[in-house]
């Protein structure tokens, strides 16, 4: 009961102290391209060997704080299970809060939604006994996937910034698949041109 | 408690109202067309109990005949459409593009706006109207319910099942408006696969063949097409409509006790003219003719409905409006043309005549009524309510009225009816049945009392109570058996006939506008049977006796929208399904590890939550959809046979211009 007080009060105090960013909304871009390095240890990494992913985002400001869309590509070769190999990606919109903690350094909190896609090389099969039809799984399947996330910005030029980060990523799988990413990356700012301001408001 | 927080910001915030100026309020968000991902979820919004097995195809209780009684009828910009096959609403059948809708209504039997359509409810649909020039909509979708194997399909100690799947769902529609003449064109296309664990072994066992080792593909598709011209002045409407829809399905068919595999086709033809003679009169006519038809779709048991139907229907009515007073009346003349298995072009003729009025006998007293005959060469019905609407104040209007009904046994209980005609359908399933050679007129009568209080013009409150006495109604009861691959095998099936009993119903509506940001309602559902026989008694305990809805919607922004939905049912008790109870159902193939289920005759009762974002872009042509339906992953069917509904994840995105 006191940690759901203390979540709604810290929930309160981070929406009251951000009133003004709406009015730039969408005015800048920063666009964000990312190494991505899966650190936690469990049973999928037992049974699949995933390679280092890439993480390409967008992010303005927008209601209190920034807005953003990307793509995470993670592939994961077969280990235990033969012709197991499949592609992840993960689609996601999210948002987040910038706090500045130094002059050039700030730490935003934030959250993603999104679709993960795991597409498999191989269709996967299991035969009757005795000799039937063999049933098929779908190759393809999509879930909802979550994301909490912790990141860094170093802002070395006018325009650069040096972005490292962790996040918590779970899809409601049967089995759940919680991985756990840091990410290191580069972003770049923009002024958005008008067409592209057109587009997104 | 969501409420109090989003109070809570908004207050503590001090977000004033956005810049609307350049936005556009497109009125079809009126229905909250956000959420309206599958078509059953548009008539959410009318706060009635549905039943679905498949998440598609639904079955909707009225407050007067429950879930097996007249399902409504289906208006689209007035003309009639019909999607409904033996009591199942094919929602798919209605060629209207889910965001493209203005407006919807739904009149109960018993309301004074539901003009000539017997006893039945109604569902009116608005679409939006059409613009100068060259417009066009387009929508797409994808479903995902949680909790698909994943990698683990590989593991075969960890794989499990697949998942249900829905979609893709597309939405198309176009138009092109010069000076009077329009034309437009809406085509739908929407898929659905039936792997749900509690529908699967019946499903795949229904289209396989173990002899050949064929087991076919259980998905059911539709294809629903619609094209329209029309020429309009400021006085007089002309429209020209054709509607083709075909489907691939798994029919519930209640005398069976489950699904038919079958095909479902739907064609229709209208010619439509309405107009003011002067200020105060006005007409409207209609000419439309329709076939349906039940083919075979291959199956385990050769099951084929082998069922047409064809209608011709001419309508015409005239209504007169003035300060005071308000008077419609009119005629339909139908053919109907059936062809049942066992019997061919079993013709029937049938005329309505109707008479609606609204006089106001004072400055806050009207008096209503409204009858309608229906009458074919054998026999006839009568529909006949009277009531006074009487402003207390500004602030408080109340309904009283009486409302005594009669339908005809061929439009309440349809297949019984056939039956009772010497068909063979129900010997060429192999159902065993108690049926009466001649079906009496069910009949009922009902008194209302509807309120509503406009405490101010934030806060609106409506009281709608009924108490109905059904003087003879008759109820289908199929005794069904448990069988392990197809679930159910029909026990006997029996028409109770002229089954007596007294029913309350009553809904109330709260609506609130906090700010021009913020809104919220909620409606509740109560009903209860006061007293009845037995199998009335038990008929009625399908219907939950208590339903809830509350929903909210922020808007930030003029661009950005937040909707959550929290909903309860109480629990439902189908006595059909008794030999259900307690049984297993388990995945189809028994090359993986089984995954069990439990079957239940009682419907669970989850407290579900939806939450929603909904985002425009480009100037209000594109909106990005996000919905997080039931949230808290509560395990939810309302039905026995229907497939389980978790938590699920919806994308969804739209265009127009």
């Amino acid at each position: 009961m006191k940690a759901k007080r203390a979540f709604l009060l810290i929930l309160l105090l981070g929406l009251i102290t951000q009133i003004s960013s709406a009015q730039n909304a969408f005015n800048t871009f920063d666009v964000g391209l990312s190494g991505d390095f899966i650190i936690n240890n469990n049973t999928l990494l037992d049974n699949w060997n995933p390679t280092n992913g890439a993480t390409l985002e967008a992010r303005s400001p927008y209601f209190r704080g920034e807005m953003e869309v990307g793509v995470r590509y993670v592939y994961f070769f077969e280990g235990q299970f033969e012709n197991s190999g499949f592609r992840s990606i993960f689609l996601f919109i999210g948002w987040s809060h910038p706090f500045s903690i130094a002059d050039r350094l700030t730490v935003s909190p934030g959250f993603r939604l999104g679709n993960h896609f795991m597409w498999q090389d191989n269709t996967r099969e299991y035969f009757a006994e005795p000799a039937g039809d063999p049933f098929v799984f779908h190759r393809n399947e999509s879930e909802f996937a979550y994301e909490v996330q912790l990141r860094a910005a170093y802002q070395f030029t006018e325009r650069t910034k040096l972005q490292l980060s962790t996040s918590y990523n779970r899809t409601a799988i049967e089995i759940p698949l919680s991985l756990v990413y840091a990410e290191i990356g580069v972003s770049r700012t923009f002024h958005s041109p008008k067409w592209l301001q057109k587009l997104v408001k | 408690m969501t409420s109090t927080v989003l109070l809570t910001l908004m207050l503590m915030t001090g977000i004033t109202e956005p810049d609307r100026k350049e936005f556009i309020e497109v009125a079809a968000d009126s229905v909250e067309s956000n959420f309206k991902v599958r078509t059953e979820d548009l008539f959410r919004s009318t706060e009635r109990n549905m039943i679905s097995l498949d998440w598609v195809s639904l079955k909707f209780q009225n407050r007067f005949d429950g879930f097996y009684g007249l399902q409504p009828k289906f208006l689209i910009d007035e003309l009639p459409v019909d999607a409904n096959f033996f009591g199942v609403i094919h929602p798919q059948f209605l060629p209207v593009a889910l965001g493209e809708i203005e407006n919807l209504r739904y009149y109960s039997a018993s309301d004074f706006r539901n003009e000539i359509l017997s006893s039945s409810d109604q569902i009116s649909i608005e679409s939006s109207p059409i613009k100068d020039g060259f417009s066009f909509f387009g929508s797409g979708m994808i479903l995902n319910e949680s909790g698909e194997p994943g990698p683990w399909v590989y593991d075969s100690d960890r794989v499990s099942s697949n998942k249900e799947r829905f979609g893709p769902a597309v939405d198309l529609a176009s138009s092109y408006k010069s000076g009077k003449w329009y034309g437009k064109g809406v085509f739908r296309y929407h898929r659905h696969l039936n792997s749900d664990l509690a529908v699967q072994g019946r499903m795949k066992n229904m289209v396989g063949f173990p002899d050949s080792g064929e087991f076919l593909s259980v998905d059911s598709e539709t294809t629903t097409g619609l094209i329209e011209a029309g020429y309009v002045h400021d006085h007089l409407r002309i429209r020209a409509r054709a509607i083709h829809a075909d489907s691939e399905e798994f029919l519930f068919f209640q005398p069976l006790g489950r699904e038919v595999p079958s095909e479902l086709g739907m064609r229709q033809y209208t010619l439509a003219a309405d107009g003011d003679i002067n200020p105060e009169w006005g007409i409207s006519s209609y000419l439309q003719v329709q076939n349906k038809a039940l083919d075979y779709r291959r199956n385990y048991f050769e099951h084929n409905f082998d069922w047409s139907e064809q209608t011709t229907a001419f309508h015409i009515s005239a209504n007169r409006s003035s300060q005071t007073n308000y008077l419609e009346f009119g005629s339909r003349f139908r053919l109907i043309d059936t062809s049942p298995p066992g019997l061919k072009n079993e013709k029937r003729a049938y005329v309505d005549l109707f008479l609606n009025s609204e006089n106001e006998l004072t400055e806050s007293l009207s008096f209503l009524s409204g009858h309608n005959l229906t009458n074919n060469r054998e026999s006839t019905a009568i529909q006949s309510k009277a009531g006074f609407l009487m402003d207390f104040s500004d602030r408080w209007t109340t309904e009283l009225s009486v409302n005594y009904s009669e339908t005809l046994p061929e439009f309440s209980n349809a297949p019984d009816f056939w039956i009772s005609q010497r068909s063979s359908l129900y010997n060429d399933f192999g159902i065993s049945f108690l049926i009466p050679s001649e079906i009496e007129k069910s009949r009922r009568i009902s008194i209302h009392i509807d309120q509503e209080f406009r405490l101010s013009p934030k806060f609106n409150i409506d009281v709608d109570l009924a108490h109905i006495t059904h003087l003879a109604f008759h109820i289908p009861f199929q005794q069904v058996e448990y069988d392990l691959n197809f679930h159910t095998f029909p026990g006997e099936y029996t028409l109770f006939e002229n089954q007596t009993g007294t029913r309350f119903d009553g809904v109330i509506n709260l609506q609130h506008s906090l700010t021009s940001t913020f809104r919220h309602d909620v409606s509740i559902h109560v009903n209860k049977t006061l007293s009845g026989d037995s199998e009335y008694q038990s008929y009625w305990k399908t219907v939950p006796s208590f339903l809830m809805n509350y929903s909210a919607s922020w808007q930030p922004f003029p661009d950005l929208e937040l909707q959550s939905k929290i909903s309860y049912r109480s629990v439902s008790q189908w006595d059909e399904f008794d030999a259900l109870d307690g049984e297993q159902f388990r995945s189809f193939n028994p090359q993986v590890p089984f995954a069990f289920g439990t079957f239940s005759s009682k419907t669970p009762t989850p407290l579900k939550i939806d939450l929603q974002v909904a985002k425009w872009f480009w100037e209000q042509r594109f909106r990005g959809v996000i919905i997080l339906k039931n949230i808290l992953n509560k395990e939810d069917y309302s039905h026995p046979l229907a497939a389980r509904e978790g938590f699920t994840f919806v994308l969804k995105g739209e265009f127009r211009f």
